[in-house]
């Protein structure tokens, strides 16, 4: 069995006025791998066939281990706790994409076309985090790389057996597709300060040549699946997530998920 | 396979304004899940094929039976065994079979006498019902019952054995080296093992405080 990895940041490690924003930088991925996890954690008991119920709750699961082992990451640096930064946050101090957060009302399609996409950016991320040049960040990243490409694996699988499948499963893919090219888009709004992250080597890549990529594979594999994506300019002016600004379904959403949490906020678990 | 996905079946013969049933539903995005109100359908559905899943839990070990899935394809039916059988128990590796190919001494996979080009078979053994059957050696032969019988020659005790079967060793699906990887958060609970482990940890906690409450008993008789 592989042993767990765990890191934490200390203070030290960051230099004062690059903090927050690396803070941001970091959190923006745990709170979508939060919020992705938790919304098709919904799907346990409900999918389409047994195996994927079992192996959808399993990459769900993985989803919400990985924010929590980044929510640890940053704690030092917040001062707060794990526990407190992923259930004890307003809504406008989360800096999900909303395409994490949006209900996907049940819709093989657009919970698979949204796992798809999503679990594409965090690859990228990921490895750009694997070049930290924290060392512990960079540890944990590429520990979590191995099972983020699990998950690509997985969601490319379904969309080149559905994509090219019944007139029916075709015409539901793409529809989900239509209606997430602009928020998969916005998983590229930088945070604030992003840009000075980069700069001082605390995540690697830079942010183009990663939509760049990105780009590159989804339509490569939607291609082969009979499937296309018409991905939008970032327009940053209506575009908010990694900013704070979010639909109001983040807060429903927060409201249910942090039921628990919040009856007894300082419990030991 | 993607008729079953575009009409799940248990999604239809839903209707959405019986919901609840008066209890406290699991989660709010559930109080929105449509509610059966015909009969659930009995018909086997979808188009996915029957595998058979072997792991490997140590390299150079034997692969044992884990079980059975339905996959659409090949490449389906190894990307969903590592999250079915792969994350029961840490494994280096995982062979999945169709279904249709496996024979043997016994009734669900019958052998075939039907002669076809001379190949490697790879040989399962059970030693008694209840076992996991494992795999041992690899038998060269024309057809599946030449298999059985090269197999059951060839090993000890074969007769002593609950079943044998082969299976064309080109027709085994494997996962490539490396590619099984462990999760690295504590999927202890997942386990037999770790359940029992918490549980008997609770249990000794228990205990312990009874202990220690007879004993305060007997320490007060005796000092009044």
């Amino acid at each position: 069995m592989s042993p767990s990895i765990s890191a934490t940041a200390h203070p030290d490690d960051v230099a004062p006025e690059l903090r927050d924003a690396f803070v941001r930088t970091v959190l923006a991925l745990a709170d979508d791998k939060l919020m992705i996890g938790h919304r098709n954690s919904d799907w346990t008991g409900l999918a389409p066939i047994l195996e994927e119920d079992i192996a959808f709750s399993s990459l769900a699961q993985d989803e919400i281990a990985h924010a929590a082992a980044l929510y640890e990451f940053v704690a030092p640096l917040t001062g707060s706790t794990a526990d407190q930064i992923a259930f004890n946050r307003s809504p406008q101090a989360y800096h999900c994409a909303d395409i994490t957060v949006l209900p996907d009302e049940f819709d093989w399609a657009t919970a698979l076309s949204r796992q798809f996409l999503c679990a594409h950016y965090e690859v990228l991320m990921l490895e750009r985090f694997a070049t930290s040049s924290h060392e512990g960040l960079a540890a944990l990243s590429r520990r979590q790389l191995a099972e983020q490409h699990v998950h690509t694996r997985h969601a490319s699988d379904w969309v080149e057996r559905l994509g090219p499948g019944t007139p029916e499963a075709h015409e539901r893919m793409q529809s989900a597709l239509n209606a997430l090219a602009a928020p998969a888009v916005a998983l590229f709004e930088p945070v604030d300060g992003q840009d000075d992250v980069v700069a001082a080597g605390l995540i690697g890549g830079d942010d183009f040549r990663t939509f760049e990529t990105w780009a590159t594979t989804i339509q490569g594999v939607l291609s082969r699946s009979n499937l296309s994506i018409k991905l939008p300019i970032l327009d940053t002016t209506t575009v908010g997530g990694r900013r704070g600004t979010h639909t109001p379904v983040l807060a429903e959403l927060l409201d249910e998920m942090c039921e628990v949490f919040r009856s007894d906020p300082d419990a030991a678990w | 396979m993607a008729r079953m996905l575009s009409e799940p079946a248990s999604f239809s013969g839903f209707d959405k304004r019986t919901t609840n049933n008066g209890q406290r539903p699991m989660s709010k995005t559930r109080q929105n899940l449509p509610h059966y109100t015909d009969d659930i359908p009995f018909e086997p559905l979808g188009d996915g094929n029957p595998y058979v899943i072997f792991t490997q839990l140590k390299d150079g070990a034997a692969y044992r039976l884990a079980g059975y899935l339905d996959a659409t394809d090949h490449e389906m039916a190894i990307v969903l065994a590592k999250e079915h059988y792969g994350q029961d128990q840490p494994c280096t590796s995982i062979w999945a079979i169709p279904r249709t190919v496996v024979a043997g001494n016994s009734d669900e996979f019958p052998t075939s006498s039907d002669a076809g080009t001379m190949r490697a078979w790879q040989v399962f053994t059970q030693a008694v019902a209840g076992d996991q059957p494992v795999s041992s050696m690899t038998v060269e032969a024309t057809c599946s019952a030449d298999a059985v019988d090269a197999a059951t020659s060839q090993i000890d005790g074969a007769e002593q054995l609950h079943r044998i079967w082969v299976v064309p060793a080109d027709a085994i699906i494997a996962t490539e080296p490396g590619e099984m990887i462990w999760r690295y958060t504590d999927q202890l609970y997942r386990m037999a093992r770790g359940y029992s482990k918490s549980v008997r940890e609770k249990w000794d906690a228990i205990r312990a405080d009874r202990d220690i409450t007879e004993y305060e008993k007997d320490d007060l008789k005796e000092t009044f």
